[in-house]
């Protein structure tokens, strides 16, 4: 019944995102399927930022207190849109076989996904130390004491955790299990953004194809609902991906609102993690690039929307004296050994087969050839990707108390979706001149 | 040598799908084992399954502590620290980075002491419950304040 419950809050967060979305006109009610994968995303950010809000200013984290002002927001929003007939009409396209055939096996692995995260309680160990603990010690308390974030060791923004506050708050009562699903969601909205970006670009079948190849790679379904799940690392792939694919419409669109938006996407990278920060600044520096040679200065006040929440988290910590141990118990060490290892334990994750298929083997085979070169979106992708992945391995080499062993493989996870992109805009070109090749074999036969 | 690489290029994204295609049916396959061997299981169980002897040791603290009480964990490993401190909220749980245990003892500054896979004698303390796994290989030792 829990479970239920859990679907209805996640339902109700996008709902909140989705009319926000095209009630502040963020994204083209031409581009629903687009803002439905963000929908997810957004109304995360909002719930997150109320209860942080509440919190500060002591207002009781009461079900009616949180529920009333999205869903008077969201019936305002409903109004101001409802004349446009292209927000809530979801046109289906005809699909061929194929595309049948895809689609149900994108369902199937949703469907195991999700089987998976409702059959066992939490299993990941950050997921119980830390995302989940804070989600049951906010519950329980209330609010957000900030010598509570003390005893938790928490110096990770609040995110994932208000995001399990609210689940337990609106169930009323603490459910590890049924709270994985909103990993499960998170694994479904990346697959929707995904989904929805390549079938506006490339067509159905082509978007349906590298769909079920990113829905069947066992590492997001591992972080969608098996034992990864309830980890922050899908999420900070999923606000990643979000924030490039902002980037390039701003890049051609020039618009104010897809700049909003990406800013507060870029807000979200940073708000998951610390390790969001780099992918966080490396996208905006792009975006950035492309404001100074364009000469839309006018835009610069916009990044307000990334900045100043950001600057007044760290205000919070700051006033509340909150304790610095991670970048302090993270010193600089070297030794040989750590750099042998750093390499080879990161080598071996990106050939590990039974965890991301041939992603990365695929995706540094594509570095090697001319088109990693020519395309202008590529490069952008593989730039962040690769800055991003060498920054991880410098972490390695030159920090205490971290190694690939223990975290490679969720670190990739930020960086797989981008990765995914960057190969399926690759190989449309590949796919074209393939599929020329298969025409002539056919008037052939 | 272009042509080769997109050769490769389409064997290998070819390879991808095939491994795709075989994921879902494993998954399938898979999900008829994933439902046998957990859907039947209380919730306790499952925790069991997963966490193991350690579960049952928290367990046990968590009956035999007052709430809200202050609980010192010494362990090998950090594990029995993280773990309790998640299930045993809004019980505060610590651990003692250097394990002089002496000195633990003598300052009689948390309401319990819980011992884990470890040897200890402590004099302010008395031992109120024990724990040993069925195969002996893991123990736990709860303490209370004299």
């Amino acid at each position: 019944m829990n479970a239920l419950y859990v679907v209805l809050i996640i339902l109700f967060i996008c709902s909140i995102g989705y009319t926000v979305l095209l009630g502040f006109k963020l994204i083209s009610s031409k581009d629903k399927l687009f803002a439905l994968g963000t929908s997810y995303g957004l109304g995360v950010g909002l719930i997150g930022m109320q209860l942080f809000i509440y919190s500060n200013l002591s207002i009781p984290w009461s079900r009616e207190l949180l529920l009333i002002p999205w869903t008077l927001l969201t019936v305002v929003l409903l109004f101001k849109i409802h004349k446009d007939k292209n927000a809530f009409a979801f046109n289906f396209p005809k699909l061929k076989k194929i595309d049948k055939i895809l689609l149900l096996g994108i369902t199937i692995a949703i469907a195991y996904t999700i089987l998976e995260a409702l059959i066992r309680p939490v299993v990941a160990w950050d997921a119980w130390a830390n995302w989940l603990l804070q989600a049951k010690v906010f519950f329980l308390e209330g609010r957000i004491i900030p010598s509570s974030l003390n005893y938790m060791d928490s110096e990770y923004p609040l995110t994932i955790n208000l995001l399990g506050t609210f689940v337990y708050l609106i169930l009323g009562k603490i459910d590890d299990t049924s709270v994985l699903l909103t990993s499960s969601a998170f694994y479904i909205f990346i697959l929707i953004t995904f989904f929805a970006i390549l079938k506006k670009r490339y067509g159905v079948t082509y978007a349906f194809l590298f769909t079920f190849i990113m829905a069947t790679t066992q590492n997001f379904i591992r972080h969608g609902g098996r034992f990864e799940a309830g980890l922050a690392d899908m999420p900070q792939g999923y606000f990643a991906l979000l924030s490039v694919i902002l980037l390039f419409s701003y890049l051609k669109n020039n618009k104010k609102n897809t700049l909003i938006l990406l800013n507060i996407n870029l807000l979200m990278t940073i708000f998951i993690k610390f390790e969001g920060i780099p992918l966080s600044i490396l996208i905006g520096i792009f975006a950035l690039f492309h404001i100074f040679s364009k000469k839309l200065y006018d835009h610069l006040p916009l990044f307000s929307f990334w900045f100043l929440p950001f600057l007044s988290w760290h205000v919070f910590r700051l006033f509340h004296n909150l304790d610095n141990k991670y970048f302090v118990g993270h010193h600089f060490e070297y030794s040989v050994y750590k750099t042998i290892n750093s390499l080879t334990g990161t080598f071996s994750e990106l050939i590990n087969t039974r965890s991301w298929n041939l992603l990365w083997i695929i995706f540094y085979f594509t570095l090697l050839t001319k088109q990693f070169r020519q395309n202008k979106e590529i490069i952008i992708l593989n730039t962040i990707i690769l800055t991003q992945f060498v920054i991880y391995i410098f972490n390695y080499m030159f920090t205490a108390g971290h190694a690939p062993d223990s975290s490679i493989e969720r670190l990739l996870m930020h960086l797989a979706p981008l990765a995914m992109l960057s190969l399926a805009i690759y190989y449309v070109k590949l796919f074209k001149r393939f599929n020329k090749f298969r025409h002539k074999i056919f008037t052939f036969d | 040598m272009k042509n080769s690489i997109s050769k490769i290029l389409v064997i290998l994204i070819s390879m991808w799908f095939l491994m795709s295609v075989f994921n879902v049916f494993y998954n399938s396959v898979k999900s008829i084992s994933e439902i046998k061997n957990w859907a039947f299981l209380s919730d306790y169980q499952k925790r069991e399954k997963i966490f193991g002897d350690l579960f049952v040791f928290i367990d046990l603290i968590n009956k035999n502590t007052k709430n809200k009480s202050e609980i010192l964990i010494i362990a090998k490993d950090e594990m029995p620290f993280y773990l309790s401190r998640y299930f045993l909220f809004p019980k505060k749980v610590y651990r003692q980075d250097s394990l002089n245990i002496a000195q633990i003892d003598k300052e009689k500054k948390y309401q319990y002491i819980a011992v884990y896979n470890q040897e200890v004698e402590l004099k302010n303390y008395r031992q109120i419950k024990m724990f040993k796994s069925e195969n002996e290989k893991n123990f736990g030792i709860l303490f209370k304040i004299k």
